[in-house]
């Protein structure tokens, strides 16, 4: 699926190749889609309208968007490529304004929210890029969490044990 | 039993000033005697809650305000009449015991600063509030307003879609615009949010000086969407 006027707004999208993945919606942004959240929007406005993590600047500089990814488990990186075990996102900028930031898929393709439209797959993070989001600035990463998180393992490790307690009790 | 305070009448007319006449006339709409008007007041200074006692003159309860207490939590709870004030603290309520008579000092739209009479540790004293008249409940909506408001909102909504910083979005042409109308953009805006929710909240932020939603909800679209409009119908800009 496509959209004329996402085509309209980012004519690369057309040449580097996009489709549709999401309805519209205004329940997050694309700030907070980068990070993997979508209950609601993220912006460092000084009135504290959008959430914005904790402890981080409330302004609209790259160096707070730096270190509002890096609360969240992202470290500055080099390079846009595909690295497996690793999850990657690009922020955009116009000039030193932040604007826009997009995640890579395990495809090494790219998603993006675009306002309040729908969520875009783009092939390059270059897709989006032009007078509205500027060029992208900063690529950062963090390695994809295991299937088996540490709480799961700590609950699995806690029923063997009050199993374990319950059958004493019971030879006793 | 503190919570069973009775109220007391021994606040009476003569013991104010009168009001300017044109605030009678805004607040009242003219005519009526200040004890059977309605007032509504949104604001009022920090009353210990144990102490403060609602002070009303005999024979002058008719008069029924609106006493809009504001409790830890930032809630609040609507009261109308003499005695609900007084009932109301038992939530810790940091406010307010209206009584019979409000004073206007000054006014400002549809708000204005009044004085309220109440007794505090035993003493009568007089605390400054705002209050809302509720003949005013709505502001009328010009329709030279509401048309300029939506061909606005459609040329912002229009140039602003695909963004997402919200400093680019409050800053667009149209949407200064729309704060620049002021309070008759006010019900507009929360009518237009009730039917889609947008970025309207600091529209409405910077024209009323209102921050209905809690810190623990900001960014969440449908969260303050809900704050603004429950802001709305209580303040009277939006129909329930």
């Amino acid at each position: 699926m496509r959209s004329a006027r996402l085509e309209k707004v980012f004519p690369y999208l057309q040449e580097t190749g996009y489709r549709l993945t999401s309805p519209e919606t205004i329940n997050y942004n694309c700030i907070a889609w980068a990070a993997g959240k979508t209950n609601r929007c993220w912006w460092p406005d000084p009135g504290g309208i959008e959430y914005w993590p904790r402890g981080v600047p409330r302004e609209v500089t790259i160096a707070a968007f730096i270190q509002a990814y890096a609360k969240h488990g992202f470290r500055v990186c080099v390079s846009p490529e595909l690295e497996p075990g690793y999850q990657k996102i690009a922020i955009y900028a116009d000039g030193n304004e932040p604007t826009h930031a997009a995640r890579q898929l395990p495809n090494g393709k790219w998603t993006s929210k675009c306002g309040n439209l729908q969520d875009i797959e783009h092939n390059i993070p270059e897709g989006v890029c032009g007078s509205h989001y500027g060029d992208v600035v900063v690529y950062m990463k963090r390695p994809l969490r295991r299937v088996k998180s540490r709480k799961f393992r700590h609950g699995r490790w806690l029923k063997l044990h009050i199993r374990r307690a319950q059958r004493r009790r019971q030879s006793r | 039993m503190k919570f069973k305070r009775r109220l007391q009448n021994v606040f009476h007319r003569e013991h104010h000033p009168v009001a300017p006449a044109s605030a009678v006339d805004i607040l009242a709409g003219g005519g009526s005697s200040p004890q059977a008007r309605e007032y509504f007041v949104s604001e009022s200074s920090q009353l210990d809650p144990e102490e403060a006692v609602a002070l009303d003159s005999s024979g002058e309860t008719s008069g029924k305000i609106h006493a809009e207490g504001f409790d830890g939590d930032g809630g609040s709870s609507q009261v109308s009449n003499l005695v609900k004030p007084v009932r109301s603290m038992r939530r810790n309520l940091a406010t307010t015991a209206a009584v019979g008579a409000v004073t206007v000092s000054s006014i400002s739209g549809p708000v204005a600063v009044a004085s309220v009479r109440v007794k505090v540790s035993g003493k009568a004293t007089v605390h400054t509030v705002s209050v809302r008249d509720v003949s005013q409940k709505r502001p009328t909506i010009k329709e030279s307003d509401a048309m300029k408001f939506h061909d606005l909102a459609d040329q912002w909504r229009e140039e602003t879609c695909f963004l997402s910083s919200l400093t680019r979005i409050v800053s667009h042409p149209a949407y200064r615009e729309i704060i620049d109308m002021g309070e008759a953009a006010v019900p507009l805006i929360l009518e237009e949010l009730r039917k889609q929710p947008n970025h309207w909240f600091y529209a409405l932020h910077e024209i009323t000086g209102a921050s209905p939603v809690s810190t623990n909800d900001a960014g969440d679209i449908r969260k303050m969407t809900q704050a603004w409009v429950e802001w709305g119908i209580k303040n009277h800009y939006l129909k329930p």
